[in-house]
């Protein structure tokens, strides 16, 4: 090929410092405002749980809850505004943060990955159906809707 | 052609799996298929001629059984040149029992074959998807010189444990590994070919790795320190003549920050090896390994990513031994599925060139393109 890179290094060093420089842009982030809301099945008490228990739910280290039920993860996709919303303002991490952390945990198998759905509408079916089920959802749906035990966390 | 039936077979195995479904548990795979053009030495196969030899398949599963107990494993495919050869195995397979849980600690203990934590990236080395480009970072990870199979997984229990504080997680593993013969290829990649012929078998023994890790603000800042001691012992074909004993024992401190479009990731490591080679003698040397490396986020599709790699074999006589690598490359994930990234590796000096895809001997310089498509479910 002939390209020598360690041969030059001052060429080499400026494609460092330069590409990212060249290739960024403003990247506006396309969050949406819509307040998001933690949701859970009936048979979980969200009162009293704070950010670092929600990190460790949705890092996937705590998996069970008080009531000893298993804790089930539910999200939606990785690019949903909403889930970018939740990992920014509830968890308070970014999304691909915890992306890695997940693709850590599915292909060294040391714990149960988060249960992906399509949309907000399936999310809240699920996690209404599903013992032990934590999910979030836009906040003014959960709160019309009696059968969540929905709340915004303490603390955040 | 034959190569790559088997990742189109892979997909349409997948998704019919993903469909399946298992009750309590989940079903995840991927496949990765590279193209490694090079200059200098082959990296891979004869990549100076082009080689596609390098190939990742693997299916996993995870089913929990109550509270405590979840069971793990994957199978998997890895070719890659003469140093892998495609043969299917088995990557982990362990129970997990977790003893003690509350809301701030946990610990637990898995039993069977686990991965050992060693810098950030060994448990999914073989994931495109996890780890930083094509290539693993040869300083650090030893991709091509045999030790790779000594570091990723032991036969054995793995103790773990976690504190979460407001704002932080301090996590600990520690593995130990039973003894285990090794294969003939393993032998070969350590050794080398030409050695490797007077040894009549080789046994790993008493593997231990531990590591301490260290998470801020939901894993933006993370630390770790990962040590780890193995012996190994050859015995030649010669009848009466000693046989080789070797201990390798080192440690990694790693660190990484990330930003909003940020990443900067730096590990350090230094690994003693100690010979006995009866009436040859006795010797030991240092390798030290280190990499500083640069990601940006262009998009959530779109990273780019440059790397410094610095290696010297014997820390005790740099000039002759060290290596450096400057990587350049590019991510794009066009959908959660599909990934396909670009290296653009410039290196001097022999570190982390496999010996054996290059049987005439190695030269001083080596530029290789590596791209890679992968597929996950």
């Amino acid at each position: 090929m002939g390209i020598e890179l360690v041969n030059r290094p001052r060429l080499f060093i400026a494609m460092l410092l330069l590409w990212p420089i060249l290739a960024s842009n403003s990247s506006a982030a396309s969050t949406t405002d819509l307040p998001v809301t933690l949701i859970a099945h009936e048979s979980v008490n969200l009162d009293k749980l704070n950010t670092s228990t929600l990190r460790a739910i949705f890092s996937l280290r705590k998996r069970s809850w008080e009531n000893q039920t298993p804790i089930k993860v539910f999200v939606l996709p990785d690019n949903h505004p909403l889930h970018k919303h939740f990992c920014k303002t509830v968890l308070k991490i970014y999304p691909y943060v915890l992306r890695d952390q997940w693709d850590r945990v599915i292909f060294s198998g040391v714990g149960t990955p988060p249960t992906i759905v399509k949309d907000i509408e399936e999310l809240r079916r699920t996690v209404r159906s599903t013992p032990g089920a934590i999910g979030y959802a836009p906040a003014e749906i959960s709160v019309s809707i009696q059968q969540y035990y929905a709340t915004t966390p303490t603390g955040l | 052609m034959k190569k790559f039936t088997s990742i189109i077979l892979f997909i349409f195995v997948s998704s019919a799996v993903q469909a399946l479904g298992i009750p309590n548990g989940q079903i995840h795979g991927f496949a990765s298929q590279g193209y490694l053009l090079s200059d200098g030495n082959n990296f891979y196969g004869d990549s100076q001629r082009g080689s596609a030899e390098l190939r990742e398949i693997g299916v996993n599963a995870n089913w929990r059984l109550n509270n405590s107990l979840n069971f793990a494993g994957q199978l998997l495919s890895r070719d890659a040149g003469a140093t892998d050869n495609g043969s299917l195995r088995v990557d982990f397979l362990f129970a997990d029992y977790k003893a003690i849980e509350n809301d701030v600690t946990g610990l637990g203990i898995r039993v069977g074959r686990v991965r050992n934590a060693y810098g950030f990236y060994n448990e999914t080395r073989d994931v495109l998807f996890t780890r930083p480009g094509v290539l693993m970072p040869q300083a650090i990870y030893y991709e091509g010189n045999g030790l790779r199979e000594l570091l990723f997984s032991s036969d054995g229990a793995q103790l773990y444990s976690y504190w979460d504080d407001e704002n932080s997680t301090t996590s600990f593993s520690l593995t130990a590994g039973r003894n285990k013969r090794l294969s003939k290829d393993v032998i070969q990649n350590l050794l080398g070919t030409s050695t490797s012929q007077i040894i009549a078998r080789g046994n790993l023994n008493h593997p231990v790795f531990a590591q301490l890790s260290h998470s801020m603000s939901g894993g933006r800042s993370r630390l770790a320190i990962s040590m780890y001691n193995v012996g190994l012992d050859f015995d030649t074909n010669f009848l009466g003549a000693d046989g080789i004993n070797l201990y390798a024992s080192g440690y990694v401190l790693s660190a990484q920050h990330n930003l909003r479009d940020w990443s900067f990731t730096a590990e350090y490591s230094l690994t003693t090896i100690k010979y006995e080679a009866g009436l040859l003698g006795n010797a030991k040397n240092d390798i030290e390994a280190t990499y500083l490396q640069t990601e940006y986020r262009l998009s959530p599709k779109i990273s780019l990513y440059s790397r410094i790699e610095y290696s010297a074999n014997d820390r005790d006589n740099r000039n002759a031994t060290d290596t450096q690598h400057l990587v350049v490359g590019t991510k794009w994930s066009p959908s959660r599925n599909w990934t396909i990234a670009a290296d653009l590796l410039g290196m001097r000096g022999t570190g982390g060139i496999p010996d054996i895809d290059n049987p005439n001997g190695t030269r001083e310089r080596t530029e290789i393109l590596a791209v890679m498509v992968g597929y996950r479910f």
